[in-house]
């Protein structure tokens, strides 16, 4: 214990005070870290009126969506944590550490839900991580005589096409009654995979040698660019319809509509992203490639593709996350749609709830804060797995 | 050193143009199975650029190449077959780094051959026992020094059971206590049998292993004899210049 002190003592003196400027600097630094912590959690805890989230919560995760449809969610839930488990057991064995680390995210999830007022989300809650569980336990790769990996990569395919099944089998929801958090969730989802898929293309495409390709996938580069995210989801809103024959103007699904361009939008970067990670891998991997006999695919896909996109995991995750938050945005085309913040408005606009900002925001910004923190964090543990990073 | 009467490569008036500048103007030479070819001449004197057309890597502009009976042109149709059989050793390792040492060396079999990841995999660790360093398998080439990751591009360029090999300065990228090993192994190689072409500033290599040598300048091929030639009795002033400068 002693040693402890004496240890943390000298740490102190070496990083905080170690010249006069540093005292004086580490005080400073220490002020307005004390006084800021010390006036969020007196709103948090004293002032803010909670109520406003507790009695929206739904409106806010879920929008419009019907209450009798709610299993449908649900199973999808289930299926998430159950590739989460096995994902997770792939990646990493289980640690107390790993635990602790979530713990605030279980602590948020439990004063959110107040397990004591709904026993029955409670229990779904708990039979999710009863799923997880399963998904780690289970030994899946001996069940489909599958190599980990390989049954890794088809899961988490499979899960956003059979999320949607879900979604719609049986008579099931239609998109314009999707909506709040699950909204957000199902369009950047979307969003990320084909916009990756399709700036994949788009990126070799440029680098093509035949010029049709390499000129279109320019052309198409560039005009996306060239407008706003708000400008294209004001295209598929109001001038698709115009440009289809009349028989097809209403039949195509808006929530559809949205997800294209949502995709398309993204690739356009993405593709800029890995184009520049292309450029990066030396011309002698190539040559080597192609001297052991590896044809112009293999050596694409086998040495090319992973070193460059390696180098740009880090621009790659900043655009999926800024794709996450520009969710928001189908809010300012006019949209049908009541995402999140969209929704969040709605529960401003409550005459009992009139002027209640704060909560509803900070509220939201929270939301939008775990899932932007989780992908930042998933994006650091592969980049060290890959050894690429050595800090943390 | 078994030499059989056949010639595996057959290069006749090759010429190669970049830009306006000629790498090549127009060389021949015959090499036989088996045989040890050290390629000799001062930078920019077209000798990379000469074995790199004997695997496509730079396609020639003019004349003609035959590589174990099939001649490189553009109809070529399984460009991929002919590269598979010639095996390619650079001056600066070109590993692939995000591959374990074994992956490097198994993945063209694998990929190229069609064999399983197994198969493959059981082909890397007696070539790299070859080479000296079986218990390099598992790391990352990054984390081998640069005399072990050139005997690595040596095993991987062997996995794919290459008729004829290729090394582009294979030692001039080395720290010199690390040039030995490397050319240790590429001895043991020629006497094997295998037939070789190797561009190399190394004449205590040269001396001992090869059978013919070459000298290039201004792309042009100046002078050919043997070792024995070279070093008692060149015959070229530019040669003579040459080999004072580097012995």
């Amino acid at each position: 214990m002693n040693s402890f002190i004496v240890r943390s003592n000298s740490w102190l003196i070496k990083n905080l005070f170690s010249s006069k400027l540093n005292i004086l600097l580490s005080f400073c630094a220490m002020s307005l870290t004390i006084y800021f912590v010390w006036s969020l959690s007196i709103f948090v805890f004293i002032s803010a009126d909670w109520k406003v989230v507790d009695v929206n919560l739904r409106l806010l995760l879920l929008g419009p969506f019907p209450k009798e449809a709610e299993w449908r969610i649900w199973i999808s839930i289930f299926w998430v944590a159950f590739m989460s488990g096995i994902t997770y057991k792939n990646i990493s064995r289980f640690q107390t550490k790993h635990l602790f680390n979530i713990s605030p995210l279980i602590l948020f999830i439990l004063f959110l839900i107040n397990p004591v007022n709904n026993i029955m989300i409670t229990f779904l809650l708990a039979l999710s991580l009863v799923c997880l569980f399963i998904g780690y336990n289970l030994p899946a790769n001996r069940i489909f005589k599958l190599n980990q990996n390989t049954l890794n990569i088809l899961g988490w395919a499979i899960t956003l096409p059979l999320i949607v099944v879900f979604l719609k089998i049986f008579g099931g929801v239609e998109t314009t009654k999707w909506g709040g958090y699950f909204l957000n969730i199902m369009l950047a989802w979307v969003g990320i995979i084909f916009g990756f898929i399709f700036g994949l293309i788009f990126a070799i495409g440029r680098a093509s040698s035949l010029p049709v390709v390499r000129y279109s996938c320019t052309f198409y580069i560039e005009v996306i660019r060239a407008a706003p995210l708000v400008a294209w989801l004001f295209f598929a809103y109001l001038v698709i319809p115009d440009l289809l024959p009349d028989i097809f103007a209403n039949k195509v699904d808006i929530a559809l509509r949205v997800m294209i361009v949502l995709s398309a939008f993204t690739a356009a970067y993405i593709a800029e992203i890995i184009r520049g990670g292309l450029q990066s891998v030396a011309i002698g991997q190539i040559e080597a490639s192609k001297a052991l006999g590896m044809n112009g695919y293999q050596t694409t896909s086998l040495i090319v593709l992973p070193q460059a996109i390696r180098a740009v995991i880090p621009a790659l995750v900043s655009q999926f996350i800024a794709l996450w938050k520009d969710t928001t945005l189908i809010l300012a085309a006019g949209l049908a749609f009541r995402e999140l913040l969209g929704s969040g408005k709605s529960a401003l606009a409550q005459f009992e709830f009139i002027g209640q900002y704060n909560e509803i925001y900070m509220f939201i910004g929270l939301l939008f804060w775990i899932v932007s923190f989780g992908m930042s964090r998933l994006s650091f543990s592969i980049e060290k797995d890959l050894g690429l990073n050595q800090e943390g | 050193m078994s030499k059989s009467n056949k010639i595996i490569i057959k290069a006749d008036n090759v010429k190669k143009k970049f830009g306006d500048f000629y790498a090549l103007k127009g060389v021949s030479m015959e090499v036989h199975e088996g045989e040890v070819v050290v390629i000799l001449g001062p930078s920019g004197s077209g000798k990379s650029t000469f074995i790199r057309t004997i695997n496509q890597l730079e396609k020639h502009d003019d004349g003609k190449i035959i590589v174990d009976g099939t001649e490189l042109n553009d109809d070529i149709k399984n460009l991929e077959t002919i590269r598979s059989n010639v095996g390619m050793v650079f001056q600066q390792f070109n590993l692939f780094p995000h591959l374990t040492v074994k992956r490097n060396i198994a993945l063209a079999p694998q990929k190229v051959k069609g064999i399983s990841q197994d198969e493959a995999e059981s082909i890397a660790m007696p070539l790299l026992e070859r080479v000296g360093i079986p218990e390099q398998a598992d790391k990352f080439p990054a984390q081998l020094s640069g005399g072990q990751q050139q005997r690595v591009a040596i095993a991987r360029a062997l996995a794919m059971q290459p008729k004829i090999m290729l090394f582009d300065e294979p030692t001039s990228a080395l720290d010199p206590e690390m040039i030995k090993e490397v050319l240790d192994v590429m001895k043991e190689l020629a006497a094997s049998g295998m037939t070789m072409i190797v561009v190399t500033h190394e004449m205590g290599f040269a001396r001992e292993a090869a059978d013919r040598f070459y000298f290039f300048d201004e792309g042009l091929l100046v002078e050919e004899g043997t070792p024995e030639h070279f070093f008692t009795n060149p015959k070229e002033d530019r040669t003579k210049l040459f080999l004072s400068q580097i012995l």
